[in-house]
């Protein structure tokens, strides 16, 4: 028997430009370097960490932020290897799975350390902080704990700095998360060091407490990032890299579109894959009809906006201005 | 807004006190009363005589000498002394402490060397109440001080 013929057609992607190209592979050494210097920080932490919960759960936070660089470089790879026989539609949205994996383990691990926190304050564990022996003098393990976390402040910060600006450049959801992450972290190595410094005073509830809080801001950025992810597996309405708005793109392709001479009107219904956007140019036309000729134009007039624009299918709008609403505009997730 | 200032002047007037401090006093508490709950653990608790004895006796008695305390000795069980320091009713408790000890939420001192029955060293330990910063310190200079390698 011989195997049927494929009647499959891949989809042909749009490459994307050689200064997207040479953005992208410094995102990939950003992530190296974060991967390597926060790791750094980790194993400082963990070396100098006395039995303060405070302490342990900007740690595990700092371990944390390890994922979304892992997620983005794993991302990158598998997206790298493009269009078979299998992913027929390529593979852009690499980067939206591993933005909801790491959302989903951020909000796992937040809650359990909200979890935790209470649970050393409802039972009154008080905090053990020892002694360590530096030269030949014994002195508070805390003096020791409170260098390392501000130690730790300082690579989250510039890292962050430089994904942010490189974010926005790519359009990349998950860059952006990642940079918002890295601001996060110093946040909560000062609250560890307000911990700590309150251990001192002989507050033992001050330890704990702040590590519900920073729990609480990891708690947070996770279940955002989560509702930001599933927003993205529903092929939602596009949005600005920072959640700020809805994306000005479709509406610029549905003007662009409209100016071509034969077109009277132009409706747009654009997704969201990675970085890129891809979607259904609904036209209507001067004389109803639509040849493959003014197909490939209104395709390459809608992909000449913006090198974001991927795929774009041209279809006649069937009934012009008859659209059945069913339910209003679920505002954009800010911030 | 203005009682900021006010909040940080007091923070710094307050840093200027001892620091680290205790969560519930232990070093302004022995000062009246030393109490160091002890159990059984020849060669360096022997608590079934009418008078405590072994090294690690000794040890604390040179602490407690050294520091200017009074030591009201508690001979107990294990399990009763461990929960009484949780409550920062002892001050100290000496006895079967080695450094792979399993007792969790109570802290620990500083890893010092004593002869066991056979005449070679042992790791052993004290454990002292949590949260205790200053009598914690304290308790581990007087170890570094006395049985830091010359």
């Amino acid at each position: 028997m011989t195997p049927p013929a494929d009647l499959q057609r891949r989809r042909v992607p749009r490459p994307i430009g050689p200064a997207q190209q040479r953005d992208l592979q410094r995102a990939a050494r950003l992530c190296w370097w974060s991967i390597g210097l926060l790791g750094a920080v980790t194993v400082l932490m963990y070396a100098s960490m006395g039995g303060s919960q405070a302490m342990l759960t900007a740690l595990v936070e700092d371990v944390l932020s390890l994922l979304p660089p892992i997620a983005f470089l794993i991302a990158l790879r598998f997206r790298a290897r493009g269009v078979d026989a299998t992913y027929i539609d390529g593979r852009e949205r690499a980067f939206d799975i591993t933005f909801l994996a790491s959302a989903v383990a951020l909000t796992a691990v937040g809650a359990l350390l909200v979890f935790d926190g209470l649970h050393v304050l409802v039972t009154r564990t008080h905090p053990v902080v020892g002694s360590v022996v530096i030269g030949d003098r014994v002195i508070w393990q805390g003096w020791v704990m409170i260098a390392a976390l501000a130690v730790s402040c300082v690579p989250p910060v510039i890292l962050g700095r430089l994904k942010l600006k490189l974010a926005r450049a790519l359009d990349s959801k998950p860059l952006h998360a990642d940079a918002d992450m890295n601001k996060a972290d110093w946040m909560t190595a000062v609250a560890g060091i307000v911990g700590i410094a309150g251990i001192g005073y002989g507050l033992w509830w001050a330890d704990a407490a702040s590590a519900v809080v920073i729990a609480g801001a990891v708690l947070h950025d996770g279940v955002r990032n989560l509702r930001n992810a599933v927003r993205d597996m529903h092929d939602a309405r596009p949005q600005r890299v920072d959640r700020s708005d809805h994306d000005p793109l479709p509406d610029a392709v549905a003007a662009a579109v409209a100016a071509h001479p034969d077109v009277i009107a132009c409706r747009v219904r654009f997704h969201e894959e990675g970085m890129r956007l891809s979607g259904v140019v609904f036209v209507t036309t001067r004389d109803g009809m639509l040849d493959s000729a003014m197909t490939d134009a209104i395709r390459d007039a809608a992909r000449a906006v913006h090198w974001r624009i991927d795929e774009v299918l041209v279809m006649v709008d069937a009934a012009p201005g008859a659209q059945r609403v069913t339910g209003g505009d679920t505002p954009a997730q800010r911030g | 807004m203005s009682r900021l200032p006010l909040l940080l002047l007091y923070l710094c007037l307050a840093a200027c006190a001892p620091y680290p401090r205790d969560a519930h006093d232990s070093s302004e508490r022995a000062r009246e009363a030393f109490r160091v709950g002890l159990s059984h653990d020849p060669p360096h608790v022997i608590a079934s005589d009418a008078r405590p004895r072994g090294n690690e006796v000794e040890l604390i008695e040179a602490l407690a000498a050294d520091r200017e305390l009074r030591v009201e000795w508690v001979v107990g069980n294990h399990d009763a002394l461990m929960q009484a320091l949780l409550d920062h009713r002892l001050h100290l408790v000496a006895g079967g402490h080695t450094d792979a000890s399993p007792w969790r939420d109570v802290s620990w001192s500083r890893t010092y060397r004593l002869p066991d029955a056979r005449g070679r060293p042992a790791n052993r330990r004290l454990a002292l109440p949590p949260g205790e910063n200053a009598w914690q310190l304290s308790v581990d200079r007087f170890l570094h001080e006395r049985t830091a390698p010359q």
